[in-house]
């Protein structure tokens, strides 16, 4: 609307203004018409001055505007010009984009599809827009969404892309057009990349080489009715069994206040669910919904909410996030320096617990130890383990009631490097030789745990006997090892119900990164950390101070089938060793790609020390999804000690199993499978295939496509003034141009003022009684 | 043979080293009979539990029937109990539950009908071919032992007696579920600390001093010595019977006679050791 206006006053659209040099085409002619101009102002002025009953206000305005109106004159008879480049016809390519993602079919374009736009504007023949460009320039047309191609026409779009690479596709057409006169580029999308790159380097490329880019913004800023997932956090891998606590972000429009369902489906079958009141528009919610990974192998978990009346997009109402079950048996080192029921309640918690192994050494005399659960006979058969490939052999440590002084000055360093590099998990337990009372100030664990203990205090009898209730704090309500019910709300309940527990150390200071997840409550109401963590190095340790939470089974109040205390030691233990890295890992960069992408493979590698290792032979085997197979070799990346990195491509749709071994002076590397006696190949899945990506933030981003034309110097339009866009793209000066002149006299807005300039004259006359 | 240095080295009797008085060598005097302290009298658990250290409980029963020579639950209490845990803590690392005013380690007595059994998660239990496990009995003791309890019988003789006891644990164990089993040499608990061959027999003093050394109570019904266990799904010992046995009695009355002392006690003792870290262990 303003376009148009500005046209019809001033002739020209702004951009021959904004290109355009302003000049006077002065001749002598000129000179002699200002003359008289001036001696006609000069009467005016003189005759103004002598009229006799006039206020000298009145002959003051009357004065002003007469010369106001001559003025316009003069400046109309010195002839002012507009000089601009404008591309000469036919002489210049323009590159027109064509967004043919998926989200183009999104309904929001005056109630029809994106896609119906650009076949109306951009049919060949009809449409008045192509023809407009057609008359000044040669037209390329190109399709983009993963990949960017020439096109003859719009009906080659099929709008099913999966994917929105606007850097790429910017780049391959500058590429194309490379020596090529071009005008300009015209962007035709609705600005939804899926990519999560920067297209900083596009833009800089661009402008160096003088590419106006004209973006074209379709579809609606805003959906009126529409329910998204935004996101959901989920661990790359899991054990087999775990109960994933999952926090999805839902942002809707339309449906404040509403109640919906969020499902969590494994291959189909429902294995969480939660409801959540919907927040008033464009506010996220955070919904925690519990799910558990019963099946081992790579599990597509779906996180979903039924799609709701008047949705206009309906496939952003789930997200899909892979992971990795594993169906493993991690193996945790139980130290108990002290014959005690907790010992026993905490191996029968998790008896059941396939995916966990407790190897216990129970310290039954000084140099006596009794051994359950071990691997091989003479395992552990000299008590706690005296190198750190015995030691990091395990993916957690649990450390009973036993004093700092059992551990030689290596072990407890040892135990230290576990947690810091090895990035084990620590989980030190309350009792008479534990923390302080243990004797532990000033040693290296003391720097693990997550609890700030004297380093001058030595090794005492506990003088402290604190009953506990025990409650999550805020931290632990939130958090997957303290939810011992089926949901939070059922959690939060049942903590208050749980009897008393017992802690006989001191109560210690937290440390800075400490986080307390329980705290107890003592009968004089002094409230001591129960559960406490803190990350330290790569892992991470745990302080847990009751030293009966076998009440927690055994007390009258909780039934017999209640599995409150099973439930809370599975899932502190499996915590314990959650993420805890392996000697070999393998991860690839990206968990989709489409077909024909190139998938990118990495992966570390440490001794049995946890020492990087930069000269080791890495090899990952490809499986693709019809089974036959590729071996591809990773080469050291030279970025960072003990990382490899490699590239193959993706063929068909599907999932690629990606297998991981390394091998060095000949010796395999990495994790040894107990009962074969083989190194444990790390497993990693990609899946090649459409997404629904494209159906994420599925409105008209306006602000990235008007950053793209500003840095490059074009300009972006919306599907109401894009009618200019041609003789937008004609003054961008770019390409083979020509210098026209634009005469500025004849412009309506020059007649309109001089017709008001008199016209305000006359009336102020016949106001003021002087006509 | 660990054991029986220990106890020898120890100098005298488990409980004597409590109160100090085998020293100077002046004989001590009889605490079992005389009990100045009141430690035969029934002790049950206070309203809080001093401590969380190591404890053990006997069930106080109602007898249906009578034994020669028992004395229903009380047989063999308190000092088999009170013996065991002194040894147990000169032993072994374990923190017993002590009681520094009376000198002694913590026992407890409870009932079947006490929720206060699920606090203590070792129960022994003597005599017991009288036991008569009352129907409100029932549950409580099913559910102690199934959440993790740890239950040991001892001290009862012949046929009658187990077919008693094997009829009431029945009741609470019903043996088409949970069928007692011998247990072998093999079994985890015969090697907790100590590695027994067999569950060796043992008589009660007075009997073995009047008998010439005999140490079958109910000749030749009782010949036989019998480690018989119920287990749970995951073939844990919940309920351990020995049988035709009086373990208890080495531990209660190792200071009664030496040549008894020297050898009973170390078998019992291992035994109950083993028998107790099993129980905080499995």
């Amino acid at each position: 609307m303003f376009e148009r206006l500005f046209q019809a006053l001033f002739s020209y659209r702004p951009v021959v203004f904004q290109q355009g040099d302003f000049r006077f085409d002065i001749t002598t002619a000129s000179f002699v018409a200002a003359g008289i101009a001036a001696a006609i102002m000069a009467a005016a002025i003189l005759t103004y001055r002598s009229v006799q009953n006039g206020r000298t206000r009145d002959r003051v305005v009357l004065t002003a505007l007469r010369m106001a109106a001559l003025a316009l004159v003069v400046f109309c008879l010195f002839r002012p010009t507009l000089v601009v480049k404008a591309a000469v016809p036919q002489q210049n390519v323009v590159a027109v984009l064509l967004d043919d993602s998926r989200s183009m079919q999104i309904a929001d374009w005056n109630s029809q599809p994106r896609a119906e736009f650009l076949r109306q504007q951009f049919a060949a023949g009809t449409s008045p827009l192509l023809k407009a460009l057609s008359d000044r320039f040669l037209v390329r047309v190109f399709r983009f969404s993963a990949t960017a191609g020439r096109v003859s026409s719009v009906k080659d779009l099929s709008f099913g892309g999966s994917q929105t690479k606007i850097g790429t596709a910017l780049d391959g057409v500058r590429e194309e057009l490379a020596g090529l006169p071009v005008a300009g580029v015209v962007l035709v999308t609705d600005g939804a990349d899926t990519t999560e790159g920067s297209i900083a380097n596009t833009l800089l490329n661009l402008k160096a080489d003088k590419l106006p880019v004209f973006t074209v913004g379709v579809g609606s800023a805003k959906l009126p009715r529409d329910i998204q997932i935004d996101r959901v956090s989920t661990p790359r891998t899991v054990l087999k069994g775990a109960s994933l606590l999952v926090d999805a972000i839902i942002t809707q429009t339309g449906y404040a206040g509403q109640t919906v369902t969020l499902d969590v489906e494994d291959d189909g079958r429902i294995v969480g669910s939660q409801k959540v009141q919907l927040p008033i528009d464009g506010s996220p919610a955070t919904v925690r919904v519990r799910a558990t990974a019963s099946e081992p192998g790579p599990r597509v978990f779906s996180f979903r909410v039924a799609p709701q009346q008047g949705e206009v997009v309906t496939q952003n109402n789930a997200r899909e996030s892979l992971v990795e079950v594993r169906d493993t048996r991690e193996k945790i080192l139980y130290f108990e320096g002290e014959p005690r029921s907790e010992m026993k309640f905490v191996r029968r918690a998790v008896v059941d617990d396939k995916n966990l192994q407790i190897v216990t050494l129970q310290r039954t005399a000084d140099n006596k130890f009794l051994r359950l659960d071990v691997d091989t006979p003479d395992q552990l058969l000299g008590g706690f383990p005296k190198t750190r490939d015995e030691l990091f052999a395990f993916r957690g440590l649990i450390l009973g009631s036993v004093e700092a002084a059992a551990f030689s000055a290596d072990q407890l360093q040892m135990i230290a490097d576990f947690v810091d590099r090895r990035g084990g998990g620590l989980l030190m337990l309350g009792g008479a030789r534990s923390f302080a009372e243990g004797g532990y100030g000033g040693t290296p664990v003391a720097d693990a745990l997550p609890l700030l203990i004297d380093p001058h205090a030595r090794a005492s009898e506990p003088t402290t006997f604190a009953r506990l209730k025990v409650l999550p704090t805020r931290a632990g309500q939130a958090h997957a090892v303290t939810q011992i019910a089926g949901n939070e709300a059922a959690s939060a309940a049942r903590w208050p119900d749980l009897p008393q527990v017992t802690a006989i150390n001191a109560p210690l200071a937290l440390k800075p990164a400490a986080t307390v997840l329980l705290n107890g409550t003592d009968e004089r109401g002094r409230s001591i950390p129960a559960l406490v963590w803190q990350p330290y190095g790569r892992g991470k340790s745990i302080a847990f101070l009751p030293q009966d939470s076998w009440e927690w089974q055994m007390h009258a109040s909780i039934p017999l089938e209640d599995q409150t205390h099973e439930n809370f030691w599975r899932q502190m233990l499996r915590w314990l060793v959650a993420d805890v890295p392996s000697p070999l890992e393998a991860n690839a960069t990206t968990d989709r790609v489409e077909p024909g992408e190139a998938i990118t493979v990495e992966a570390t590698l440490v001794d049995p020390t946890f020492v990087e290792l930069n000269d080791a032979r890495v090899m990952a085997h490809v499986t693709r999804p019809g089974g036959s197979t590729l071996d591809v070799p990773l080469q050291w990346t030279g970025e960072r000690d003990g990382q490899y990195r490699g590239t193959f491509v993706s063929t068909v749709p599907g999932a690629y199993e990606v297998s991981v071994d390394a091998e060095r002076a000949g010796k395999p590397i990495g994790t040894i499978d107990p009962k074969t006696g083989k190194v444990i190949e790390y497993v990693t899945y990609v899946r090649a295939g459409a997404g629904d990506a494209e159906y994420f933030d599925p409105t008209m981003h306006e602000t990235p496509l008007r950053r793209i034309a500003e840095d490059t110097g074009g300009r972006f339009y919306t599907t109401e003034n894009i009618a200019g866009l041609p003789e937008d793209i004609s003054y961008a000066g770019r390409g083979v141009t020509s210098v026209e002149e634009r005469e500025l006299w004849n412009m309506p807005i020059i007649l309109l003022m001089l017709v008001g300039l008199v016209c305000a004259e006359w009336g102020y006359r016949r106001t003021v009684g002087l006509s | 043979m660990l054991l029986a240095a220990a106890i020898a080295a120890s100098g005298g009797y488990a409980y004597a080293q409590l109160g100090g008085t085998s020293s100077g060598g002046a004989k001590p005097p009889d605490l079992f009979k005389t009990d100045p302290e009141g430690f035969t009298r029934a002790r049950f658990p206070p309203a809080e539990w001093p401590d969380r250290d190591v404890t053990i409980c006997r069930v106080q029963y109602n007898s249906v029937r009578s034994e020669r020579d028992g004395s229903g639950w009380k047989t063999d209490y308190p000092y088999s109990e009170i013996n065991l845990l002194i040894r147990l803590g000169e032993m072994t690392t374990t923190s017993i539950s002590w009681d520094a005013e009376q000198k002694r380690p913590n026992t407890w007595v409870v009932r079947l009908t006490d929720s206060r059994i699920y606090e203590c998660p070792f129960l022994i239990a003597s005599d017991v071919g009288t036991i008569g496990i009352k129907d409100e009995e029932i549950t409580m003791l099913r559910e102690y032992l199934l959440k993790g309890g740890f239950l040991w019988v001892d001290d009862f003789w012949g046929t009658e007696a187990w077919t008693q006891w094997a009829g009431e644990i029945g009741k609470v164990l019903p043996p088409e579920e949970y069928p007692i089993e011998d247990v072998s040499a093999a079994d985890p608990i015969m090697r907790e600390m100590f590695d027994l061959e067999k569950v060796p027999q043992i008589t009660n003093v007075t009997f073995w001093l009047k008998n010439n050394g005999k140490t079958s109570e109910r000749d030749e019904d009782s010949a036989q010595v019998h480690a018989r266990a119920i287990r749970d799904a995951h073939r844990r010992i919940m309920v351990l019977m020995t049988h035709n046995t009086d373990v208890g009695d080495s531990l209660e009355r190792e200071r009664e006679n030496s040549d008894y002392s020297r050898l009973f006690s170390p078998p019992g003792y291992a035994l109950g050791i083993n028998v107790l870290l099993y129980s905080m262990t499995q």
